[in-house]
């Protein structure tokens, strides 16, 4: 028997957007221009109100120079201070 | 899509279009309700000039909505982003659904009114005066209706 996976909207992609772009000085407007989406879309992206395609996640992380796990996840990201601090690193 | 769909140049008639969401609901709400005198005046019998006053009070109303999302709801796919493909995919699913509803219902109230009164004119005046802003500008109503203020 065949089954059909029923398309979800659902399931939320959590995503670093918003610090990536707080690190890198841009606006929702550079970034939108830099990865082709309205700007409005951006801010969709980063309160998790649009999940984006395999496609459109992709470009954003080769923008970023990251993989894109490091970007989007199925899971929550652990805070990036917490992720220094825990590993004992120096912030600075 | 590609960067030169973003708008950059502002068009003097934009300036008018309605910029917060709140406005952007007022249009519509405005819309539906011309909608309805359209439909109200077109029923009246000998009332030539009220039914197009009605009518192009409803087009004005419906290009504001329009307007005020860009025209979103009338562009190719390859001048929106996915999600603006997504959302205005959806809002012609709801006003597929919205005017159909519609439809069916004046074609069933035609049909009491033939029954009963022998003549089903009326409703067939009202569905004539009120379908060109309804066919035209739903789907931008429906657009305006759900965009929010980012």
């Amino acid at each position: 028997m065949v089954r059909i996976m029923k398309a979800t909207t659902d399931e939320p992609i959590h995503n670093r957007l918003a610090v990536l772009r707080a690190e890198r000085g841009l606006s929702r407007r550079d970034l939108a221009a830099a990865i082709d989406v309205h700007y409005q879309t951006v801010g969709y992206l980063e309160r998790g109100e649009y999940s984006p395609s395999l496609a459109l996640a992709f470009r954003i992380a080769r923008y970023f120079d990251l993989p894109v796990e490091a970007v989007f996840s199925d899971r929550p990201f652990t805070p990036m201070s917490s992720v220094v601090y825990d590993r004992g690193g120096d912030p600075a | 899509m590609t960067s030169d769909a973003i708008p950059v140049r502002v068009r003097w008639y934009q300036r008018f279009a309605p910029k917060r969401a709140a406005t952007r609901r007022r249009v519509v709400v405005a819309f539906g309700i011309s909608i309805g005198a359209c439909a109200a005046a077109g029923a009246l019998p000998d009332a030539p000039f009220l039914t197009l006053a009605a009518i192009l009070a409803a087009l004005g109303l419906g290009v504001a909505a329009r307007l005020s999302i860009d025209s979103a709801a009338d562009l190719p796919d390859d001048q929106l982003d996915e999600r603006l493909v997504r959302e205005r995919d959806d809002a012609y699913l709801a006003s597929y659904r919205l005017i159909a509803t519609i439809f069916v219902v004046a074609v069933i109230g035609m049909g009491m009114l033939r029954d009963v009164s022998g003549d089903a004119g009326p409703v067939l005046d009202a569905l004539w005066a009120a379908t060109p802003p309804l066919v035209l500008f739903t789907p931008s109503a429906v657009l305006a209706w759900r965009r929010r203020d980012v």
